[in-house]
């Protein structure tokens, strides 16, 4: 597991908390150095030189790359990674506090926050070309006004970053329209969409109302132009109805840009709920194949993420993407030898085996 | 919420049962006492349930209905604004005399039918100017391999250029040598031929030169077991229709994905010399219905081997997927010069395949303009405001309109003016018969249907439906 927070230790105080990029000591020239430099001066680095003064990392496994975004905080000893060029995610984590008490949530609520919009303005703009950020929590929108001015912020400024932003849509109004049309191009929104039955939604996600509230959202969005990545992570709860969901986005959410169905993780209120809630796609596929038929010939644009392909029927592999972030994906003991590893979503790094997929291994490819 | 109904259009197909479309191209099937109470506007809970679900009803401007059908309106109708299909005639000369040649080819040592430099050039800067960084080039003649050399120059150029293209060359492979074959082993290039049936019928219709048909399959053998089946499409022509059925088991046998079953074009040589396939629609498709059935229980039956028709997909397609708005045979509204050009042997643009073709004999001068000098502007929205069918008399009160195309140049071929009723034409009769076996096999429940309509929509052929609850009873 890669981890995303360094301990280091400071040589000087920090005034205000900042943000700043690692460059090459190669290209480095003493004229230059400014407080978005640092430095990086070895190949196994113990030691970063900025523009305040030096910064020893204490962390053994820290291994920064050239480019890489770093947040550094007043009062804390710890650095974090805000963006890593080679990583295949980088999401910025707002606030763990949410409005929805989803049953197979990953992340359970907490009482915390994380946001730091004025630090995250000073970081974005040191991002590399075309950089792509996740924002997520807990429920971002629960930070809605900031969270828009920041976008905005960030759509004038550096228009060609690309936002993933993970929300469950209930706080969307009217008098955002403006704001979420001006950000349209450059914002995919990932809105959890559990059922075609509000009350099955409803369930889910243990919030009264929240199904309507979310179409009203929805309503919104396709006005302003805004895309949409609707996620469907499956449970025993909505597998059988599935294909009704999928009727559902044909007719009346036709201008989604991605549906993606879910595989759980084994973490949260998920592994709490495990035995009430896991599907196992390896043992009856026939669900989903009925609704990956019914999107492919009507154009829906479906993924299966976070499904090991060992465990999609081949003619479904094509939809089968490697989701899972680098720094929490795993192989098993199964996965030995595998050819297939480079284009396969791989297992979640709490994943269980012995919870987990019945029938995966090399004999299932 | 009120019961607004969006505009909708009904018919019947077959005896219990009607259809139902909306302007956004949604669709059910109910029986005559449903129908009367949708007609009547005496819709119940239910009813109104079940038609919210098909997105039929809204309560009021604006609302989220509202926009879900605004939306769906345009998804059927928007055009790329950049072109992104380029067909050119690098030669119209042709080694080969066909007797249904469409573009009334020039023989092989006539001068004066190539692309010269300076069209070349003016391609370029035409590419540069008009493309994003993505398109599809296809080769057409004439036979495009007498000059390869041009083929191989616009590849060259394209990835030089960074362009992310796809190349069809559309040849009849009866010359295939060491330089056409350094093209074709390029994997972004493909090869589109014409295979009529088996060596007889091929010699019979095509090369009428035992040797010359031996090569030809010679070729396709060669290109098909070093390169794979994928690499080469290929499409009958017949004008003795109870060739079809041999033909398709002749297109299973060498294992080809599809098959493109139509009859001989009313276009160049065949005007003259096949004039029934100005009028003989109805006839053909007569057989072409026998066919489908036959291409259905085959690919049933298989496990295997299944082919796809060409025509049944592309209009299946139109009903299923709201945006297929890429065949120039099929859509609506379908302008000129906005994201294709035809570009000919004399660097002359053309709208469609067609519009050369009866540019070329005379009947009507279709260019819009040129490679050097660009598109003709006025010429090509004066064209445009006849290709659009939602302003058509007969189109709006038709049930297939928001699947349907419109095709000026199809009439101005076959009757010498656009502006004949659109059920009297040959155009209208064969898609309204072609849509009505679309929707028969779509409400009969048969799993042999089932299966090639979701075949014929995704490339995986299961029992599974395209569709969920689509009959109210």
């Amino acid at each position: 597991m890669i981890r995303l927070t360094i301990d280091a230790k400071y040589s000087f105080e920090i005034k205000k908390s900042f943000a700043a990029k690692i460059v090459d000591i190669k290209n480095y020239n003493s004229k230059e150095i400014s407080n978005v430099s640092i430095i990086k001066n070895e190949k196994k680095l113990k030691k970063l030189i900025s523009y305040f003064g030096e910064i020893v990392i204490t962390d053994e496994s820290a291994d920064f790359e050239i480019d890489e975004v770093l947040l550094f905080y007043k009062d804390a000893k710890k650095i974090r990674r805000f963006f890593r060029p080679r990583a295949n995610a980088n999401a910025i984590l707002l606030t763990e506090q949410c409005d929805q008490r989803c049953i197979m949530c990953s992340q359970p609520p907490k009482n915390k926050r994380y946001d730091d919009f004025p630090l995250f303005n000073e970081a974005i703009l040191l991002c590399p070309k075309n950089a792509v950020l996740t924002i997520t929590g807990g429920e971002p929108t629960l930070l809605i006004e900031d969270l828009l001015n920041f976008l905005i912020f960030a759509n004038e400024k550096r228009p060609d970053i690309f936002f993933h932003i993970l929300s469950n849509g209930q706080h969307f109004t009217k008098e955002h329209l403006n704001q979420l049309s001006i950000i349209s191009e450059s914002v995919l929104w990932g809105i959890p969409l559990y059922s075609h039955d509000s009350k099955e939604h409803d369930n889910i996600v243990s919030k009264d109302g929240a199904y309507e509230r979310l179409f009203i959202s929805f309503d919104l969005l396709l006005q302003a132009g805004s895309r949409v990545e609707l996620r469907t992570v499956l449970m025993r709860q909505n597998i059988k109805s599935l294909v009704n969901l999928a009727e559902l986005i044909n007719h009346q959410l036709p201008w989604i840009e991605i549906w993606a169905l879910m595989q759980m993780e084994y973490i949260g209120y998920a592994k709490m709920n495990w035995h009430k809630i896991f599907y196992d796609n390896s043992e009856d596929f026939s669900f989903l194949q009925n609704s990956i038929i019914y999107s492919l010939s009507n154009r829906i644009n479906l993924y299966l993420y976070n499904f090991p392909l060992c465990t999609v029927p081949k003619k479904f592999r094509s939809i089968a993407k490697p989701s899972i972030s680098d720094w929490k994906k795993k192989f098993i003991d199964k996965c030995e030898g595998c050819k297939k590893t480079n284009i396969c979503a791989g297992f979640f790094e709490w994943h269980k085996n012995e919870i987990g997929y019945k029938n995966i291994g090399k004999e299932y490819l | 919420m009120n019961h607004n109904l969006f505009p909708y259009n009904f018919e019947k197909i077959n005896s219990k049962y009607y259809l139902v479309t909306s302007l956004a191209g949604d669709f059910f099937f109910c029986n005559e006492q449903n129908l009367q109470k949708l007609l009547n506007k005496n819709i119940d809970e239910n009813f109104s349930n079940f038609l919210i679900s098909k997105n039929f009803l809204f309560g009021s401007e604006g609302d989220f209905y509202w926009n879900n059908f605004k939306y769906k309106i345009l998804k059927r109708k928007i055009l790329p604004k950049t072109i992104g299909y380029y067909m050119i005639v690098p030669t119209l000369r042709c080694n080969l005399n066909c007797s249904y040649c469409q573009v009334s080819r020039v023989d092989e040592n006539t001068k004066g039918y190539d692309w010269d430099d300076e069209i070349l050039k003016n391609f370029f800067n035409f590419v540069k100017k008009n493309s994003l960084s993505s398109i599809k080039v296809e080769f057409q003649g004439g036979e495009p391999t007498l000059r390869i050399d041009i083929i191989e120059k616009i590849i060259n150029w394209c990835e030089q250029e960074k362009i992310d293209a796809e190349f069809a060359i559309c040849t009849n492979l009866i010359n295939f040598n060491k330089d056409i074959e350094k093209v074709v082993a390029n994997e972004k290039v493909h090869i589109s031929t014409s295979i009529d049936g088996s060596h007889d019928i091929q010699n019979k219709q095509r090369a009428d030169d035992k040797e010359r048909t031996s090569q030809f399959f010679k070729n396709f053998d060669y290109i098909s077991n070093k390169y794979g089946i994928e690499k080469i499409s290929a499409l009958p022509t017949f004008y003795n229709f109870d060739q079809i059925k041999p033909t398709i088991d002749f297109y299973y046998s060498l294992g080809l994905r599809t098959i493109y079953l139509r009859p001989v074009n009313f276009q160049g040589f065949a005007r003259k010399k096949h004039p029934e396939s100005k009028t003989q629609i109805n006839t053909w498709n007569e057989y072409y219905f026998e066919a489908l059935n036959y291409i259905f229980e085959n690919n049933y039956k298989n496990k295997n081997s299944f082919i796809m028709e060409f025509a049944f997909a592309t209009n299946l397609r139109r009903v299923f997927q709201k945006g297929s708005n890429g065949h120039l045979d099929i859509r609506n509204p379908n302008f000129a010069g906005r994201d294709n050009y035809i570009i000919d042997f004399d660097g002359k643009l053309y709208p469609s395949d067609e519009a050369r073709m009866i540019s070329r004999i005379g009947l009507v001068d279709l260019s819009m303009g040129d490679i050097v000098n660009g598109p003709e502007k006025e010429k090509i929205n004066n064209y445009n405001w006849n290709q659009i069918s939602d302003v058509n008399p007969d189109c709006i009160h038709c049930s297939f309109q928001p699947y349907c195309g419109i095709d000026s140049v199809d009439d101005i071929s076959r009757y010498n003016r656009i502006d004949l009723p659109k059920h009297k034409t040959s155009f209208c009769n064969n898609h309204i018969s072609k849509f009505r076996d679309i929707f028969s096999r779509i409400v009969s429940n048969d799993p042999v249907n089932i299966f090639n309509l979701t075949g014929h929509l995704t490339n995986i052929f299961t029992l599974n439906p395209p569709f969920s609850k689509i009959i109210y009873d």
